[in-house]
């Protein structure tokens, strides 16, 4: 910021990147284990937690505006729809049992 | 309304030589002033003439077309030509005209004089956009010199990853391209109408042209980003054969077009908007009334952006898609029609005993009142997965695109050309013309498409160069309204050149039109305002004692 | 004039520093949020095939070696720190650190590039490349080479950016030692710093999503 704010804690950056290895190191770990149809959910959930660590640390959302807030959680929503809807298609198209449909 | 007077402040007042007021049109007169230019207004000039240029091109791809249909059998164009012709028409008008029509030359224009700003938020972005679209258009026009491209604007695969012979390449590299311009005018619009309105100028008090350009920027900016990767992702299976939507590789074509709609409904939304923003402004305007239910109509438009992006699959409804899914896409498409029926309700109800004028710019807004209503409910016609399947790609879909997109999107765009016209060059248009043009259009427009409802519901397919002779009469009418329609967009291009000569001087505010925009002299200083201007009041204050008072005196 | 400022540059049309920051960091947001639909497009693609496909996808995924992957995500997880330490030198105005801390992102950056393209090299060498010359020993070729059409289609766009954030790194090593940057101007560094965590953001899920699916 062009006035003097309030920087970014060494510590707290330390501490976040101890936090994202780990983390990582976590995702390798769990992904060896059989955990049936949970790896992906475990996976994406750590994935999930170290971009927001990413995002709330590094790229300072925690002192950002409501409004960046909402930008960046429409990104999710409308990617969501997009994933949402299109799988809706993709998995039931099937289901009729009629070649096409 | 009275005939606009000439502004005393612009005529010389003694015999002795009067400097002329600097105004952004007169600042510098050299090449590169224009070209290097960071000002938000010379560069919707910019923008004009392109989206202009490119209009033309398609409009005589649009006359091929009609030309060949004249006659049942193919005799004008062959079949491979026609393709192309249907193919060029629909591209260059899409991409190269109705997305960027009024986003980037009124809405460029306007937007940071509506609120209040000397400038949008990023100015030199704002240029690099332009010369990004003039990039894309080059390698488009790179396709039509080389022979054109054969697959229709959808670029359904895999045909146009594999089986198309024609320059699909450089068309999908210039479509690439030029979504980044659109990506890079939508963030500089919404970051412009966050960050740099006037003191007091308050979400509620922007004019309805601001929140139907905010609405269109979010749309440029969450679903433009998923046709260039979309638009890459065919590159890349046509020129490396990287298996991703050709069956033959593994892939669904279907997800194409799934990931194709998710822009490219959004896309209508983004040409029509923006139009809706403008009729809102014209119509409370010559109607001389503050605009009925102002934050309905504020919020429609964002709930239109909102709901635009959740219906797209009713684009897929004979594709093969799931008819679970195309239950549950039907469904939302009905939803969507909503907001849209709010405008025109409350646009309605702002004409309701208004004291109207029938000024040019107004009779392109009644004009599009009325022709998007068509549009939009013939639009739920075909969101009906039974009735879609009986018209699916036959003319009834022309007809209804061409009601939202010429008798929407087209008109708004002439209306607002021609209301913010002494604005922009600070000349007045010959209004007596512009009228006769304005009805021309309106005549020739349903000559034109109205035919092609009947057609389509008589079973006459889309994209074919021949047909059968019992739909001759009715192609022959609207091949005749083609020509009329015609007559009516060369008119203004005449005579609004002629006026930028000739025509009389304009006033600061010829329509006693309310909005920040009109408070600056015609046409504005390169800095818009000497002082920045502080807003005590909502928008539209026609009607009241104020109002009544200016218009008298005018 | 020396190019050590202490009241920032104010470009015309803003009304001060604070609306042209304000600014500059909601274009930015906005910018990601275009990025993250442009990535969103090839991850909706990844997920309808690697449900129709679950065998395929597991399969295909076994070619690529999880400890080179693993690595390469320390590397970008640790020039995401060393850029987060870079805004924070140039916020406290310490010129040395934030041109160390730049030089050590650029560097971490240009080895995740290397190793990539080692990691491309042995792909081509295999001939895991779609396409004509496309060869996989496993189950359901045709349905494993989608696999890795998305492999690097969704690695190399991730490539693609990284390049572009080694020439804005470049671009501010080059000012950082003119001593362009102290705590009353950091706009660009801050901004520059955005653009490379959401690089690094978009690696965090890949690397699950690519390398470690299927591996009980």
């Amino acid at each position: 910021m062009s006035h003097e704010a309030e920087a970014l804690p060494i510590r707290l950056c330390l501490g976040v990147y101890v936090a994202l290895i780990s983390l990582t190191a976590l995702t390798v770990g769990a992904a060896f284990l059989d955990m049936s149809f949970l790896n992906t959910p475990v996976a994406l959930g750590i994935a999930s937690v170290k971009a927001l660590l990413v995002m709330y640390f590094f790229m300072e959302l925690r002192h950002s505006s409501k409004l960046t807030w909402v930008m960046m959680g429409s990104s999710g929503v409308f990617l969501t729809i997009m994933i949402m809807l299109t799988m809706s298609d993709a998995i039931s198209r099937g289901w009729l049992g009629v070649p096409g449909k | 309304m009275a005939a606009p007077a000439i502004d005393t402040t612009l005529a010389p007042r003694s015999e002795a030589p009067v400097k002329p007021r600097k105004t952004y049109l007169n600042a510098d007169y050299s090449v590169s002033s224009w070209l290097l230019t960071v000002d938000h207004k010379r560069i919707a000039i910019l923008y004009l003439v392109s989206i202009l240029v490119f209009f033309f091109l398609g409009g005589l791809f649009a006359a091929g077309v009609r030309l060949e249909l004249l006659t049942p059998k193919g005799d004008l164009l062959q079949a491979d030509t026609y393709n192309k012709f249907f193919t060029m028409h629909g591209i260059i008008m899409v991409f190269f005209f109705l997305v960027p029509s009024i986003p980037a030359t009124l809405g460029n224009f306007l937007v940071p004089m509506m609120i209040g700003a000397r400038d949008l938020a990023f100015p030199r972005v704002n240029l690099l956009s332009w010369y990004i679209f003039i990039l894309g258009g080059a390698f488009t026009l790179v396709a039509v010199v080389g022979g054109g491209v054969d697959t229709g604007w959808t670029f359904y695969t895999p045909y146009s990853t594999t089986y198309s012979t024609s320059n699909v390449m450089p068309a999908a590299i210039g479509i690439f391209i030029t979504g980044f311009s659109s990506i890079l005018t939508g963030l500089n619009f919404i970051v412009t109408i966050h960050r740099m309105r006037a003191p007091g100028l308050t979400w509620f008090r922007l004019p309805l042209f601001i929140w139907a350009h905010y609405a269109t920027s979010l749309i440029f900016v969450l679903g433009t980003p998923v046709i260039a990767i979309t638009i890459f992702l065919v590159g890349l299976e046509r020129g490396l054969h990287i298996g991703i939507f050709d069956p033959a590789l593994g892939g669904d074509p279907v997800l194409f077009q799934h990931l194709f709609w998710f822009y490219s409904h959004p896309a209508v939304y983004i040409m029509i908007l923006p139009g809706m923003g403008v009729v809102s402004e014209i119509i409370t305007c010559f109607a001389r009334k503050p605009i009925f239910g102002y934050s309905f109509i504020a919020l429609s438009s964002v709930a239109i952006a909102v709901l635009g992006f959740v219906v797209w699959g009713h684009h897929l409804f004979t594709s093969s898609q799931s008819v679970y899914a195309a239950l549950i896409f039907s469904v939302l498409s009905y939803v969507v029609a909503i907001p849209s029926a709010v405008k025109v309700f409350n646009w309605i109800a702002t004409l309701y005993r208004g004291a109207i004028s029938f000024e040019a710019p107004m009779l392109y807004a009644l004009g599009f009142i009325g022709l998007f209503t068509i549009g939009g409910l013939t639009g739920l016609f075909v969101a009906a997965v039974g009735f879609d399947l009986h018209v699916h790609d036959t003319y009834f879909v022309v007809a209804h695109f061409h009601y939202i997109m010429v008798g929407g999107a087209v008109l708004a765009f002439l209306g607002g050309l021609h209301f913010w016209w002494p604005k922009m060059f600070g000349r007045m248009y010959p209004e007596a013309w512009a009228k006769v043009a304005a009805i021309i259009v309106f005549i020739g427009f349903n000559l034109t498409f109205f035919p092609q409802f009947i057609l389509g519901y008589l079973g006459m397919p889309r994209r074919y160069h021949a047909y059968p002779d019992e739909f001759q009469v009715l192609n022959v009418l609207s091949t005749a309204g083609a020509s009329i329609l015609a007559v009516g967009y060369l008119m203004p291009f005449c005579y609004l050149l002629w006026s930028l000569k000739y025509g009389a001087l304009a006033p600061a505010n010829p329509w006693q039109a309310s909005g920040l925009e009109w408070l600056t002299p015609s046409p504005p200083p390169t800095e818009n305002f000497a002082e920045t201007p502080i807003v005590t009041e909502d928008p539209y204050h026609y009607g009241t004692d104020d109002d009544a008072e200016a218009v008298h005196v005018a | 004039m020396s190019l050590e400022q202490t009241t920032p540059y104010v470009a015309h049309h803003f009304d001060d520093a604070e609306q042209q920051h304000d600014a500059s960091s909601l274009g930015m947001w906005v910018f990601l949020v275009t990025e993250v639909m442009f990535f969103g497009g090839l991850f909706t693609t990844y997920v309808v095939y690697r449900t129709a496909y679950p065998e395929a996808f597991h399969g295909a995924s076994h070619e690529l070696n999880v400890t080179i992957g693993f690595f390469n995500t320390l590397v970008l997880l640790t020039s995401s720190l060393t850029m987060a330490l870079s805004v924070h030198a140039a916020q406290v105005s310490k010129r040395g650190m934030l041109v160390v801390n730049l030089f050590l992102t650029m560097v971490l950056g240009n080895v995740f590039l290397g190793v990539k393209a080692y990691e491309y090299w042995h792909k081509w060498h295999e001939h895991l490349i779609p396409g004509p010359h496309f060869v996989y020993h496993g189950a359901d070729p045709v349905h494993a080479q989608l696999f890795f059409s998305l492999y690097f289609a969704m690695t190399g766009l991730h490539a693609l950016h990284m390049i572009v954030g080694e020439v804005l790194l470049g671009i501010l090593l080059l000012r950082a030692a003119q001593g362009m940057f102290n705590k009353y101007y950091y706009t660009p560094v801050e901004m520059s710093g955005l653009y490379w965590h959401f690089v690094d953001l978009v690696w965090i899920f890949l690397f699950p999503l690519l390398y470690l699916i299927g591996r009980h």
